[in-house]
């Protein structure tokens, strides 16, 4: 097992990777933009290095700056959490090159998968459902105007190097489609380099419901059970929860099965997440994530597996102690984002000063966050504060314990809004009570005023 | 998020048949892209296969935003240095912040290895006493195998040398320590 670890990442993240590491006895090293010198996992760590000023390009994607850090502070291997450095296979290399071990999959894997349009026809070549769409990325936009033609609108138009929630656009009308195509492009070469799209059917009420997988380098795969994430706003989740509620056991069982094939067919190492979007009894593939997703705790808490613990094992080459017979879903979790952000204004960033900052605690409660009273939350970075998650026996008794956190959470300063409100209100919706709620959930509320 | 500009610019080396030959070719364009570079080069990524190289490289206005972070944070350098080199790099330079010498100090500029010398066993660019004028190199930092020179911003004399060679260093760490000119002619050191 590594003796350092370097995490590269910050918020949340970095300080819930640097719990496992320490109850596992690996010393810790933080990295750090100029912005966040006061941040909790700067002061956890053993070690924190800075990295640079806040721009992105000169902090956190820096690579020459996170790998001379790994080396100053004798780190032997990299976690880079999620969003960042976490899913560039150049960085992945770049760390093998210098003698570095990147916890996530092999570059190779994360390359093809990173390539949604590479991916879904990977995938769908594996046997895993897709939606009716163009079969590689579109280069001309009368090509792209009769694949959309083929398929029926909606369509939805994606960035091949999307992600995130970023580089997507739903057309409903063909007469629409020109401006729309035009514009993904453009957007998708400015903010990933890569003005690749491709195009799909879009559903419109479908529950987004995915599957997280955990492989190790010796071909062990096992499926950690599902998750629904279907309260979504503009592709950005907010509440998930896990098992994903009202599946059927024969819809939850294919899925399963689909994200371990697809797994073992491009020799998938470490935790990985198959995202579908499910339409009654069926499903489709919507893309593969090499990385830890942000909503993790909810698996963790109803199979017991530390997916951070699991993460390390693989890295070092361990071979998985986890069996899918061992893998048993207990009772119901959920999770709620709490961003600083205004949801009344359009969900615009609210950061600033924390003057108070009260976690929800109590009986099956786990609040992974950053904040601390007197902690500023810089501008510069995503609106991800906190995470509430809970479990219950059973998701009525989850959703009360939930509601119990978010009365109990408080947190106020200058300038400083939340989307707790928000989510609860998205949390007593009585289409999310019943688990009939889709991805449209969110913007129902929105429009209904609540 | 604002984003340094930066440019990269993809070579698609088309039909280079056999390993050397692509190899001699992307030298050939690596080095005529380095030479037209604007600034110190970032990134560099080489592909085999239908051979392609990237480059990036970096806005030459990074150095003038570090050295402006780094003399913001000359003042509270102590607590911030204080509370990241727990592995002993920079110690005690509060005293000479707080002391009778306004102090000039020259940052990191990145994260990277410190060396006083062009190469091991040369002589040092400067060392204490020397003077030295603004845009005069006055050591390196390597980072990935990149040598980045590192500049003096002012005229002055070299008082103190705060890391010691071959040593790693974070950005924003303080370097040496220049007394800027003007203060250097009150004291009478020189004319």
């Amino acid at each position: 097992m590594f003796d350092t670890v370097l995490i590269a990442n910050r918020g949340e993240i970095a300080v819930r990777v640097a719990r496992t590491c320490r109850e596992m006895g690996i010393r810790t090293v933080a990295v750090y933009a100029t912005p966040d010198r006061e941040s909790a996992v700067v002061r956890q760590a053993d070690r924190a290095v800075h990295l640079g000023p806040s721009p992105l390009k000169r902090s956190y994607l820096n690579i020459p700056a996170v790998i001379e850090a790994a080396r100053i502070t004798g780190a032997q291997a990299i976690h880079p959490g999620y969003g960042f450095l976490s899913e560039d296979p150049d960085f992945a290399e770049i760390c093998a090159a210098n003698g570095m071990t990147f916890i996530g999959p092999p570059p190779s894997v994360m390359s093809r998968l990173g390539d949604k349009a590479l991916a879904r026809s990977l995938m769908a070549r594996a046997g895993l459902p897709v939606l009716p769409g163009s079969p590689e990325p579109v280069e001309h936009l009368s090509t792209a105007q009769e694949i959309a033609a083929g398929i029926g609108y909606p369509v939805i138009i994606k960035a091949v190097a999307g992600g995130g929630g970023r580089g997507m656009r739903v057309v409903r009308r063909a007469a629409e489609f020109a401006r729309a195509y035009q514009e993904v492009r453009a957007t998708a070469q400015a903010v990933f380099g890569d003005g690749r799209v491709y195009l799909e059917r879009y559903l419109e009420s479908a529950r987004h419901v995915e599957v997280q997988v955990l492989c190790d380098r010796h071909g062990n795969a096992v499926h950690l059970g599902d998750r629904d994430c279907s309260v979504q706003r503009r592709h950005q989740k907010l509440i998930e929860e896990a098992p994903a509620p009202g599946l059927s056991e024969s819809l939850a069982a294919r899925m399963a099965g689909a994200a371990v094939t697809g797994a073992l067919s491009v020799g998938y190492v470490g935790v990985g997440t198959f995202e579908f979007l499910v339409d009654g009894e069926d499903f489709y593939l919507m893309e593969v994530n090499c990385r830890i997703q942000v909503e993790h705790p909810v698996t963790e808490m109803v199979t017991g597996i530390d997916l951070v613990r699991q993460q390390l094992l693989v890295a070092a080459g361990e071979p998985l102690t986890i069996g899918q017979s061992d893998v048993v879903i207990r009772g119901a979790a959920i999770e709620c984002r709490v961003n600083a952000e205004d949801a009344s204004r359009g969900f615009v960033p609210a950061p600033g000063l924390l003057e108070v900052f009260e976690p929800p605690a109590g009986p099956f409660i786990r609040v992974d966050t950053h904040g601390y009273p007197g902690y500023r939350v810089p501008p510069n970075y995503d609106s991800l504060l906190a995470k509430a998650v809970v479990w219950a026996p059973d998701r009525p008794q989850a959703m009360a314990r939930m509601v119990r956190a978010l009365d109990e959470f408080r947190i106020a300063g200058p300038g400083v809004r939340t989307s707790i409100d928000f989510v609860r209100t998205a949390l007593n919706d009585p289409r999310f009570r019943a688990a009939e709620h889709d991805t449209t959930l969110t913007d129902r509320i929105l429009a209904t005023g609540g | 998020m604002s984003e340094q500009t930066s440019t990269s610019a993809p070579v698609e080396l088309a039909d280079a048949s056999g390993a050397e030959a692509a190899v001699e070719a992307v030298a050939r364009t690596a080095e005529r892209l380095i030479s037209a570079a604007p600034a110190s080069l970032r990134r560099l990524r080489l592909e085999s296969g239908a051979a392609r190289v990237e480059m990036e490289w970096s806005d030459p206005a990074v150095l003038d935003d570090a050295q402006r972070y780094a003399q913001e944070s000359a003042s509270t350098a102590a607590a911030v240095t204080g509370a990241v080199a727990a592995g002993g790099i920079a110690a005690a330079q509060a005293a000479d912040a707080v002391g009778k010498t306004p102090l000039h100090y020259v940052c990191a500029p990145m994260v990277g290895t410190f060396y006083r010398a062009p190469e091991p066993g040369a002589e040092p660019f400067v060392r204490e006493g020397d003077a030295v004028v603004a845009g005069q190199q006055i050591a390196i930092l390597e980072a990935m195998k990149m040598m980045l020179p590192v500049e003096a911003d002012i005229d002055g004399e070299v008082m103190r040398v705060v890391v010691g060679d071959s040593t790693g260093v974070e950005y924003g760490e303080q370097l040496m320590a220049i007394a800027p000119r003007a203060t250097a002619a009150t004291r009478g050191d020189r004319s």
